[in-house]
C-alpha cells in the first residue's frame, strides 16, 4: 500500500513539475556524412524536429538540394553528364564515401514492481544494434537495422528497405510534381502506424502501435515486408499506400495480401517537404530549431488477414480478417508538442475459443516538452479495450529525458497501470536508460 | 595654337574612345541554394546582332590532377578549344550533348583540337576516369560571363538596347530577366534553384 503511495506520488510529482511547462532517425551516419550534429534533425534522439522529419519524408536528402551540405563526398559512380551517354553507357550514381554504419547501444536499470522473481534488474547490456543509412544521390536512399543484441539474443536483421525518391518526376520523365511520388520496397515500419515508432520520444513504445485482439498476433509496430508509395502533394498533404504479407514475415501465411494508408495535412510550420522555413542559406539549423508551431491532422486504416495459433503455435484458422482505422491530431507550440490518436478495429474471428467478430478501440493523449534542448519531457495515457473483455489496458507514462552530448541520453521513466477496473494490466516499471549512439 | 591643337588630340582620343566605351557592362552576383558553390554560372544575353571576332586565343581545358580545368568553359560559336593532358597518366576526352566527337585517349605533351560550331551544351568527358566532368557551352554572341567561387560576374562591352539575360548551369535551373543595357554598368543578380 505504501509501495503504491509513493508511485503515485512520484508520478504526480512529475506531473505538476512540468504541468506549467507542457511540450518522430538520422544517426551518427548521417552526423559524419554532413559533419553536424545530431541536434539538427532531433529533438534529443530518437525524437525528430520538423526539419529531420522532412528529411526523413524526403529519403534522407536534405530538402531542395543535398548536395550543398554534404561534406563528406560521395564516391562517383560516372560524373552526372554520363547521363547524356546513356544508352550506350550505365546511368551515373554515387555511393557513400564510407560505409555508412552506426551503433547504438542500451545499458538500462529496471524497477519492477511486484515481480516475482527480481524486483530490480541491471539489464546491461540492454540492447546493442547496428545502423546504417546513406543515400545514392538524390535518386534512393536505403535505411538498415541489425540487432546484435537484445536482452541476450541476436535478434537480427530489422528494418532493411530502399526508397526510389520522385519516381516520376527526375528519373522517368516529369509526368509528376517532385516529391510526389516514391517507392519503397523491403522490410519497414508502416506508414499507417499512429505514431512512427522509432522516432518516439519515450522508451517504452506506444501501446496501441503493440496491441493485439485475441489470439491474432498483428500490430501496428511490427515490421512488414512489402511495397509502399508515399509522397507530399502541395508541400503539405502526405500521402503513404502499401501493399504487405502482414504476417511481419518475408514469406506469408495466406493468399490475401494486407494493406494500409496513411493521410496527413500539416498546417502552418515547416511544411512536410521542407518549404516554407525560415531562410537559412545553405547552412543547417541548430538553434531553437525543436519550435515549429504546427498543425497536423492524419488519418490511416489497416486491412488485413491473419491466423489464429493455439498455445503450440499450431495454426487453428487463416481467415481472421480485421481492419483498423483511426485519426491523429498534433499541435505543436512553442516548446510543447501534444498529441493525441485513436483507432478504432474489427476482427471477424480472433479468438481461440469462439468464432465471433470482437471490436476494439484504443486511443492515447500526451505531451512532449523542451525545457532545454538538453532537457524534455514527456506524459501520455493511453489506453486499449477490446470488447468481450478479456484485455484491457491503461497506463501512463511519464518520461524525463537528458541529454549529457547531442549523442548520449539518459532517460528516467515511470509506466504506471492504474489498474481501476480491477485488472492487473502490468506491474509498475520504472527504468532508467543510458543510450549512445556512435 | 597649342591650345587648339590639344583640344584636337582631345577630341580626336575621345572619338576613338568612344568606338569602345560605346558599350556598357552588366556586373552581378549570383545567390545558389542546393550546390556547394555559385562557381560555374554562366550569364548570358540571348539574342543580339552583329556579327563577332573569334578570340584571338583559342580558350584552352587541361586534365590535371584528374580533373577538367576549368569544367565549364563558355565559347562564342564557332570557337575551337584546345585540350590538354597535363596529367602523367592516360586520360581520354569526348564530347557528347548537342556537338558529339571523340578524340580519343592520350598522354603527354599532344594538344588536341576541337571546333565548336553548334550552339548548347557539350558534356565533355573522360572514358578512363567515369568520375571527371566539364562543360563547353557554345553561344551565339560574345556576350556571357562565367562566375567566380563568390558568384561575381561580368559581361563586358555589351551595345546598348534591351536584352533577354539569361543563366546556365548544369544542374541549377535556368532563369530570365529582361535588362536595359546603357553605357554605364548595369547590375542584375540571380538567385538560382535546382
Ligand atoms: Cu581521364
Amino acid at each position: 500500500m505504501r509501495k503504491r503511495k509513493l508511485v503515485w506520488g512520484i508520478v504526480l510529482g512529475i506531473f505538476l513539475s512540468f504541468i506549467f511547462v507542457i511540450e518522430a532517425h538520422a544517426i551518427p551516419t548521417f552526423a559524419r556524412k554532413y559533419r553536424t550534429s545530431c541536434t539538427t534533425c532531433h529533438i534529443g534522439f530518437n525524437k525528430v524536429n520538423a526539419f529531420g522529419e522532412a528529411f526523413r519524408l524526403n529519403g534522407y536528402n536534405v530538402p531542395e538540394g543535398d548536395a550543398a551540405y554534404v561534406k563528406e563526398e560521395p564516391i562517383s559512380l560516372g560524373a552526372p553528364a554520363w547521363a547524356k551517354v546513356w544508352p550506350e553507357a550505365v546511368w551515373p550514381g554515387v555511393i557513400p564515401q564510407t560505409v555508412p554504419i552506426s551503433f547504438m547501444a542500451h545499458q538500462r536499470v529496471n524497477f519492477q514492481q511486484d515481480d516475482e522473481t527480481s524486483t530490480l534488474d541491471f539489464n546491461m547490456p540492454h540492447e546493442f544494434e547496428l545502423l546504417l543509412g546513406g543515400t545514392f544521390g538524390d535518386f534512393a536512399s536505403f535505411f538498415g537495422e541489425y540487432v546484435l543484441d537484445e536482452n541476450g539474443d541476436v535478434e537480427g536483421l530489422q528494418r532493411l528497405f530502399v526508397q526510389f525518391n520522385d519516381v516520376f518526376y527526375s528519373n522517368f520523365g516529369n509526368f509528376l510534381p517532385e516529391n510526389a511520388l516514391n517507392l519503397k520496397m523491403g522490410r519497414f515500419h508502416i506508414a499507417a502506424e499512429p505514431f512512427h515508432n522509432p522516432t518516439r520520444r519515450t522508451l517504452s513504445s506506444i501501446l496501441m502501435n503493440d496491441s493485439t485482439v485475441g489470439e491474432s498476433a498483428w500490430n501496428f509496430r511490427d515490421l512488414q515486408s512489402g511495397i509502399e508509395v508515399n509522397g507530399i502533394m502541395a508541400s503539405r498533404l502526405r500521402y503513404a499506400f502499401g501493399i504487405v504479407n502482414g504476417n511481419g514475415a518475408t514469406l506469408d501465411d495466406n493468399h490475401r495480401k494486407d494493406m494500409y494508408y496513411r493521410i496527413a495535412y500539416k498546417l502552418d510550420g515547416l511544411a512536410l517537404d521542407g518549404t516554407g522555413g525560415e531562410e537559412s542559406g545553405d547552412e543547417l539549423k541548430q538553434r531553437n530549431n525543436w519550435v515549429d508551431d504546427s498543425v497536423t491532422l492524419g488519418t490511416f486504416g489497416y486491412l488485413g488477414t491473419s491466423n489464429i495459433s493455439d498455445a503450440d503455435d499450431n495454426i487453428l484458422w487463416k481467415n481472421n480478417q480485421f481492419f483498423r482505422v483511426g485519426g491523429d491530431l498534433r499541435i505543436s507550440y512553442a516548446n510543447m508538442d501534444a498529441y493525441s490518436a485513436l483507432v478504432y478495429g474489427e476482427d471477424s474471428k480472433p479468438l481461440i475459443d469462439l468464432a465471433r467478430d470482437v471490436k476494439s478501440l484504443a486511443w492515447l493523449i500526451g505531451a512532449d516538452y523542451v525545457i532545454f534542448p538538453w532537457l524534455t519531457t514527456s506524459l501520455r495515457y493511453e489506453t486499449t479495450e477490446v470488447w468481450g473483455g478479456q484485455s484491457d489496458t491503461e497506463r501512463f507514462i511519464s518520461s524525463l529525458a537528458l541529454f549529457p552530448r547531442a549523442n548520449i541520453r539518459c532517460i528516467a521513466e515511470l509506466i504506471y497501470y492504474p489498474e481501476s477496473d480491477g485488472n492487473d494490466d502490468g506491474n509498475n516499471l520504472l527504468m532508467v536508460d543510458l543510450a549512445y549512439l556512435f | 595654337m597649342k591650345r587648339l591643337l590639344k583640344s584636337c588630340i582631345l577630341v580626336a582620343l575621345l572619338t576613338l574612345c568612344s568606338g569602345v566605351t560605346f558599350a556598357g557592362n552588366i556586373k552581378g552576383k549570383i545567390a545558389t541554394r542546393g550546390v556547394k558553390s555559385p562557381e560555374g554560372v554562366v550569364v548570358y544575353i540571348e539574342k543580339a546582332k552583329g556579327s563577332f571576332k573569334l578570340p584571338q586565343k583559342n580558350p584552352r581545358i587541361d586534365q590535371v590532377n584528374l580533373v577538367f580545368v576549368p569544367r565549364v568553359l563558355p565559347v562564342l560559336v564557332g570557337t575551337t578549344v584546345g585540350f590538354y593532358n597535363s596529367d602523367t597518366v592516360l586520360h581520354n576526352v569526348f564530347g557528347v550533348g548537342d556537338d558529339e566527337f571523340d578524340m580519343g585517349t592520350w598522354k603527354g605533351d599532344k594538344i588536341d583540337t576541337h571546333t565548336f560550331n553548334t550552339v548548347g551544351e557539350v558534356a565533355i568527358l573522360c572514358n578512363v576516369h567515369p568520375e571527371m566532368e566539364a562543360y563547353v557551352v557554345v553561344f551565339e554572341n560574345p556576350y556571357f560571363g562565367l562566375t567566380d567561387k563568390e558568384g561575381n560576374y561580368v559581361i563586358k562591352n555589351v551595345p546598348p538596347g534591351n536584352y533577354k539575360l539569361k543563366t546556365w548551369h548544369d544542374i541549377l535551373r535556368s532563369q530570365t530577366q529582361d535588362i536595359h543595357v546603357s553605357q554605364e554598368t548595369t547590375s542584375a543578380d540571380f538567385k538560382l534553384k535546382r
